[in-house]
């Protein structure tokens, strides 16, 4: 089911991210999507990756278009100025991209080019300045385009900001609302006791809210990302599990079906982030129920 | 008191751009970089001793009271034999202070510093970027804390998901400006000025470079 229709149905959605190939040919890279066809609902295609370079998003978006899968173009903030976002979003759109889901993103801490300069020239997941524009059929400079560019906006929303700063999920929720938003995209979600709090304490103003869960696959890979991407990320039960466990796989997969199912009961759907495990995946959607 | 903040260019860097040069005089600054330690008159000796011990020359060496003055010509003045029997100056203060001799003197110049940011004393020995001197200044909505200097995105409607209890993501020992102005904000009772939507940013308040001149009225 297209994501779209998916959202509108309240069905239990299911997307997944996946990066747009470099190295591989093409036919293999949708082969690797068709082992779980029919049960993801939108594939979001990322842009910039910690380690660098990857391939052309808008053209493997359009790659999967052509294999009717329902592309999601998955951009940030912090590498492009309005300009370049202005013409990447009207690009994907005359590619005929329903569905986009924008960061602010992380500030790179790995990978190349380190000393290069991040823009971060639109504010976290808001795109007003932008999207609001193309909506109404022209440019940022107010220039009119020959048709409007509407999409199907995903937006980041940071599930442990109470921890700080209480109101201030709240009021980005409400601007994020005013654009628009087709649905709130989550922060990966381990702790589900924390998780429903968080639900509880801030309104959603009646948008989806889509959990991001993250398949850790072992021990070292959750200590990866607390160290280079945030302190805390993957929380100590899961290392501690991974690492005890004799079948690492199974005990990736019992991790990942279990923040699935209680996910079911709380929010809208899952967004699977699979970090090239994309062969991988119908082995955890099977443990999780997701067909 | 707004200080130039600077830090020590490396060995390696500092004799690469005195390759080939080997006569050479050294100047230090008595404001800055004197409080800093990084070019004030023990460091210049410091210095002089690198040199001495590498094979190069010293011909002379000079802390002139403020480097970025105008007057700084005049004080050089003295030491103009030494500085003209030498190949290059080896200047110890920060870029302004550089800029202001090789104008002046109309000399070969090497800087032995990098000048990192304008920043404020906040205790002792201690100084923080607080300014970029962007041309837009939003703080009156944010409760006197910059967000363009002090959020490393320089976003100004924060905080991003970076926040992580009250410190930023690229550096866990320094503070999240979103965190900071919602504290302050919510001290004054101003917490509404937090949902205000600001407008996209001009990056161009001072085009740079920066230029002012004194209207005759």
């Amino acid at each position: 089911m297209k994501l779209k229709d998916a959202l509108k149905k309240n069905k239990f959605v299911v997307t997944s991210e996946v990066q747009p190939p470099i190295e591989t040919e093409p036919d293999e890279f949708i082969d690797r999507l068709k082992l779980i066809r029919g049960r993801v609902d939108g594939f979001s295609l990322t842009e910039v990756e910690i380690e660098g370079v990857v391939g052309d998003t808008i053209k493997t978006c359009d790659l999967l278009k052509q294999h009717k899968f329902d592309p999601i173009f998955q951009t940030t903030t912090r590498q492009k100025n309005r300009l370049q976002l202005q013409n990447d979003l009207i690009q994907a759109h005359d590619a005929g991209v329903e569905n986009l889901l924008v960061f602010t993103e992380d500030y790179r801490l790995t990978g190349d080019s380190l000393q290069e300069m991040m823009f971060f020239h639109v504010d976290a997941g808001k795109l007003s300045s932008v999207l609001g524009h193309l909506k109404d059929g022209h440019t940022v400079e107010g220039e009119p385009l020959p048709g409007k560019a509407e999409f199907i906006l995903g937006s980041g929303v940071e599930s442990s900001w109470g921890k700080n700063v209480p109101d201030l999920e709240m009021r980005e929720m409400e601007e994020m609302t005013k654009i628009g938003t087709g649905y709130f995209l989550t922060t990966p979600v381990f702790d589900l006791d924390s998780f429903e709090k968080f639900l509880k304490s801030v309104n959603t103003f009646g948008v989806p809210v889509i959990a991001e869960v993250l398949i850790i696959r072992n021990a070292s890979m959750g200590q990866f990302l607390n160290r280079h991407m945030r302190q805390g990320m993957v929380p100590d039960w899961v290392i501690k599990k991974l690492l005890r466990a004799p079948e690492k796989k199974k005990a990736s997969i019992e991790i990942f079906a279990d923040i699935v199912t209680g996910l079911k009961d709380l929010c809208q759907g899952v967004h699977i982030i699979s970090i090239g495990a994309e062969e991988q995946l119908r082995h955890y959607m099977d443990a999780a129920k997701l067909y | 008191m707004i200080r130039s903040i600077t830090k020590l260019k490396s060995e390696e860097e500092i004799f690469r751009l005195l390759e080939g040069l080997n006569r050479i005089f050294i100047i230090g600054c008595g404001t800055c970089v004197t409080l800093t330690r990084t070019g004030g008159a023990p460091e210049v000796a410091a210095m002089k001793d690198t040199l001495l011990e590498s094979g190069k020359l010293v011909t002379g060496r000079v802390v002139v009271p403020v480097a970025c003055d105008n007057l700084t010509s005049e004080i050089l003045a003295e030491e103009l034999g030494r500085i003209e029997q030498a190949d290059a100056l080896l200047i110890m203060t920060c870029a302004f202070g550089v800029q202001t001799v090789s104008s002046q003197l109309k000399r070969m110049v090497v800087p032995a510093l990098d000048t990192l940011f304008i920043g404020k004393e906040s205790g002792s020995g201690q100084f923080n970027e607080i300014c970029t001197q962007c041309g837009t200044c939003v703080i009156g909505e944010t409760g006197g804390i910059c967000p363009v200097t002090v959020c490393h995105k320089g976003l100004i409607n924060g905080p991003c998901g970076g926040t992580n209890q009250g410190r930023c993501e690229i550096d866990s020992n320094k503070d999240c400006a979103w965190t900071l102005i919602y504290n302050r904000l919510k001290e004054l009772g101003r917490l509404d000025s937090m949902r205000k939507l600001q407008g996209p940013r001009n990056f161009l308040g001072e085009p740079t470079p920066g230029k002012y001149e004194m209207s005759e009225s």
